[in-house]
């Protein structure tokens, strides 16, 4: 049997590194056997042991490399030995960092490395969170709770539990928070400043950062408390927690309240807490009646109940900045041109409906609590009003809108705020419908979006424009200037492809409204 | 976390459990993120879960238990002979690595050390005869752990053989005033403890009990005592995890012995016989860390509803445990095999399963535990320094406490991931990583290389639930 062998004199090598060179060059084709090794007694003798003639190894001290290969050719045993030389000098791939950035088994693993850890984002399923959150708690971390389908009694007890510790439990089903300068799970680039949110509303939060970055305005944090907190199962308890920890906060001066409207109790519960806090505060329920929420609260403290998540944002942005800015009017007139000339050429059409197809929860529900006062019922699978509940949420019958962030659509597959290219089916669809006047969509972008949603959405325009010319693509972008997408791009990604693009979402309603106006009278 | 609540405000430092993505982002933006790869706990199973949620009356005990393993102080203080001072030693028996066994289920490697052991007691004259009075009973086996010692590989220790003397010399209301035993390393190759007894092997077993133990015992007596903690403490920092890697703990004890050795010997030739002998052996200090570890982990040893682990051995054929709060019952689970790399001439196909006293390091928190010191075998853990980083910080989550002592520089002189805490395991499902020597299957041949496993799961979860059942939860 062939055998090749080289003796490198002084070459001192790790015995470790040597025994996997060896294996690496054993394992090649035609390979029976390779060695490399130092010369020392005991490995000469495993040396002849295995094969090896003596004399390949003639001269070697155990200071000196021996390399040999038995192989079943000249060209196997050359080949091998080529590579036990490279390997002898080859440097294994730089790692990125000394330290790479650690995982750990679990949450007491990872504070026993770093016990400056203040919060735990849990985002694994329902079930499981009671658990894991408990934990957290009693270690004294703050807790985000992203996952959904965790049972209420068990959102009960973890906030009853936070509060009795002193610490925040936002969610479940929080999806936006700021918190440190840092935004956690979907969320906006802003800039630092006196703006301390409660939300609970993830997009309806994104709205609002949208709208105070626009206007000039900074946050101190967002607090997200998941949608669930302002039932009276749950009896507002994280809102009212937040409201107090933002109380206490000095560098809070306004604070701003969002989410969907809230149950009685829980109502009473949050207005207490405001009352008790003793800052201006700007308050929006969307889809609850502005008017029923000022009385509620007359007298008690500094409130101020916005119309819109937009007007939310930039009342608070201006109150911050120690004035009270009325917000540019909406919708803007060169727009509100753009729509009308758009319908008065429709009225003749039997395309007489809206179908609006959201990726953002909170945004579906403004533009029904906007709509549904001119247009009557708007049906959607997140309806607003129960009677509104679309029977299924692939057919539209009238106007509707559809959260596709629903479960029903996310099931098996990623959020449509991280893929927004899943919403293309449906966009054409209901272009392709005969009775869709106006297509309504929202465009999401931050921290956890998609890097490219504006350019996604936009191709799906281009192609719903050039399929059904007739029909009215209209949307907003939710984003700030500091956004990793870029606020301008995006919309000039979307205008580019046909799409009317609103500033806020509630002008993108409200052109929606003026374009059926229009077509109507 | 520590402090006013409102410091969240001030800066996040997140613990992310769950969807590496947000961790991402976190660092992305210039915050600070810890990923937690969340599992089911208990791989999904509710009901042993819940066992575990319950056993919180544990936590107290482990931190009892925890703190005789952190005040231990072993320190070498006698080389003596096995029948001396071993206790319950006795003619004709033979201690050997890992959980009790009958010769009928030893492996080639232990089977082959016992044939040694009894050759050279001179119990009997050949192999042959060795072979039969090992089956008819007429040598009584015993596992080294039953009688405070420690033995790596095949462990075999026989009566006449000198052994390392470890007196825990932490206060006795702390667990202290124990002691452990350990033989003394043979060196590499053809050796007793990986199954080989040439006459090569007995002519060097009969040296170091004629003349290298004798020298030992004149050293360390003329020396009062040598604190192995700390000994270990320093080899640590120097890259050694003491169980693969003996490299700086032998040079150290080589450096502090040997004037002592020469004062206390005063034969020249016998002197650098010795001297030779040791520093032809990089493991030479693993049978005085072996002992320590044994003579800390003892001081914790039955604790009520302590679940700390004192014990990981094999013997060749099964793995075993024992639980401080379960005192001495094993709970066994058949050996794996190591995955290593091989001296040539040998393939993984040659190697024998698991074997040895040895994990008795990593039952400390060390050897494998503590990868990420050392940084010059990584190579056993997938080759990088990342990977052994990697491995380490993986074993903070299944134990209880850090070392005070035995402290890594490289992750900012963190304690040493330290007590196997078998809610740990049980719960994140993550298995201590063994670091070994691997031997061959057929008795006689000896070490063929080195390598790593993980522990198997299934002694840990039974010892979870036979605690679960005493403690009556």
């Amino acid at each position: 049997m062939p055998s090749l062998a080289r003796v490198l004199p002084g070459a001192y090598q790790d015995s470790i590194k040597l025994m996997r060179i060896s294996s690496a060059a054993s394992a090649r084709p035609g390979v029976r056997q390779a060695m490399a090794v130092l010369g020392t007694p005991m490995n000469l003798e495993q040396f002849r042991g295995a094969g090896f003639p003596m004399e390949a190894a003639k001269g070697a001290g155990p200071n000196d490399l021996v390399l040999a290969v038995l192989a079943e050719s000249e060209a196997a045993a050359a080949a091998a030995l080529r590579e036990m030389e490279a390997a002898l000098t080859a440097r294994p791939q730089a790692s990125p960092g000394f330290i790479p950035p650690l995982s750990f088994a679990s949450l007491d693993a990872a504070l026993g490395a770093d016990p400056g850890i203040n919060l735990a984002l849990l985002s694994i399923p329902g079930p499981w969170v009671r658990r894991e959150a408990e934990r957290a708690l009693r270690k004294g971390l703050h807790c985000l709770i992203f996952s959904d389908n965790v049972p209420v009694e068990d959102e009960v007890v973890l906030k009853r539990l936070g509060r009795e510790q002193g610490l925040l439990v936002m969610g479940p089903d929080c999806g936006t928070c700021h918190i440190g300068g840092v935004g956690l799970g979907f969320c906006n680039v802003v800039l630092p400043g006196p703006i301390g949110i409660v939300g609970a509303a993830g997009t309806g939060i994104q709205e609002a950062l949208a709208a105070i970055d626009r206007a000039g305005g900074g946050v101190r944090c967002a607090l997200g408390t998941g949608g669930r907190d302002v039932t009276d199962a749950v009896g507002g308890l994280a809102m009212v927690d937040a409201i107090r920890f933002l109380a206490a906060d000095q560098a809070a001066e306004v604070l701003l309240i969002l989410g969907k409207p809230p149950e009685p109790r829980a109502l009473q519960a949050i207005l207490g807490a405001l009352g008790e806090a003793g800052k201006p505060a700007v308050i929006h329920f969307v889809g609850a009646d502005a008017g029923a929420i000022r009385s509620a609260y007359r007298g008690k403290a500094d409130l101020r109940a916005a119309g819109t998540l937009a007007e939310a944002g930039h009342l608070a942005a201006s109150l911050s900045k120690g004035g009270a800015a009325p917000p540019a009017p909406i919708p803007s007139p060169d727009l509100l041109a753009k729509v009308t000339a758009w319908a008065q050429s429709k009225k003749d059409s039997r395309r007489r409906f809206l179908r609006g197809l959201y990726t953002g929860g909170t945004l579906c529900a403004e533009a029904q609590a906007i709509l549904r006062k001119t247009l009557g019922a708007i049906r959607s699978n997140a309806p607003l009003v129960k009677a509104d509940k679309l029977a299924d949420p692939e057919t539209s019958p009238g106007h509707t809108v559809i959260d596709l962030g629903d479960d029903h659509f996310t099931r098996g597959r990623p959020h449509p705020m991280i893929e927004p290219s899943l919403r293309e089916g449906q966009m054409l669809r209901e272009a392709g419908n005969p009775e869709t006047a106006v297509l309504l969509f929202d465009v999401v972008l931050g921290l956890g979006a998609h890097p490219d949603p504006g350019g996604e959405t936009a191709k799906t325009v281009a192609r719903a424009r050039r399929e059904h010319p007739d029909v009215l693509c209209l949307c907003s972008v939710t984003g700030t200037a500091g956004d990793p997408q870029g606020l301008e791009t995006q919309r000039r990604k979307l205008e580019a492809a046909g799409a009317v693009v609103a500033e806020t979402h509630a002008e993108a309603c409200l052109l929606a409204e003026a374009a059926f106006r229009e077509m109507a009278g | 976390m520590s402090g006013n609540p409102l410091s969240l405000l001030e800066g996040v430092r997140v613990a992310n459990v769950g969807a590496e993505l947000f961790a991402e982002s976190i660092r992305a933006q210039g915050g600070r993120a810890a990923q937690v790869d969340w599992k089911p706990p208990a791989g999904g199973d509710r009901q042993t879960a819940g066992i575990i949620e319950r056993m919180s009356a544990c936590d107290e005990a482990n931190e009892r238990a925890a703190e005789r393993l952190q005040a231990a102080r072993p320190t070498w203080i006698d080389v003596a002979t096995a029948k001396d001072v071993i206790p319950g030693m006795q003619d004709r028996m033979i201690l050997h690595s890992g959980p009790p066994i009958a010769w009928e289920r030893m492996s080639g490697p232990m089977r082959g050390a016992v044939v040694g052991a009894i050759l050279l007691e001179g119990w009997a004259k050949d192999e042959r005869e060795a072979e039969r009075l090992g089956a008819n009973g007429e040598i009584s086996f015993e596992p080294c752990h039953h009688h405070s010692s420690v033995g790596p590989m095949a462990g075999v220790t026989s009566p006449s053989m000198p052994v390392n003397v470890i007196e825990n010399q932490a206060p006795p209301e702390l667990g202290g005033g124990n002691r452990a035993y350990c033989n003394l390393n043979e060196g590499l190759g053809k050796v007793l403890r990986y199954g080989a007894y040439s006459p090569e092997v007995l002519d060097r077993l009969r040296w170091m009990r004629e003349e290298l133990g004798p020298a030992l015992r004149a050293t360390i007596r003329a020396m009062g005592g040598l604190d192995i903690k700390n000994l270990i403490a320093r080899a640590i920092h120097m890259g050694d995890e003491v169980h693969n890697r003996n490299l700086a703990a032998t040079a150290t004890f080589i450096r502090m012995t040997m004037p002592h050795l020469a004062d206390a010997v005063g034969d020249g030739k016998l002197v650098a016989r010795a001297a030779r002998f040791i520093s032809g052996n990089d493991h030479f200090f693993l049978n005085y860390g072996m002992p320590s570890a044994k003579a800390s982990l003892e001081a914790m040893r039955g604790v009520e509803n302590c679940s700390l682990v004192y014990t990981m051995a094999r013997n060749g054929t099964d793995f075993g445990i024992r639980v401080s709060g379960l005192g001495e019952r094993w709970f066994t689970a058949p050996a794996k095999m190591p995955i290593g790399l091989f001296f040539p001439g040998f393939r993984q196909e040659d190697a024998n399963p698991d074997i040895g006293d040895s994990a008795i390091m990593e039952t400390l928190g060390l050897g494998g535990f503590v990868m990420g010191a050392a940084p010059a075998i990584v190579q056993f853990v997938g080759g990088t320094p990342a990977e052994a980083l990697r491995a380490t910080n993986e074993m903070y989550g299944i134990t209880w406490t850090r070392s005070r002592d035995y402290t890594l520089p490289v992750l900012e002189f963190a304690g040493a991931p330290m007590a196997i805490d078998v809610r740990k395991v049980v719960e994140t499902n993550v298995l201590p990583i063994i670091n070994t020597g691997i031997a061959h299957r057929q008795a006689g041949i000896g070490q063929i290389g080195a390598g790593i496993l993980r522990a198997p799961e299934a002694p840990f979860r039974e010892a979870l639930l036979a605690l679960a059942e005493k403690m009556g939860v």
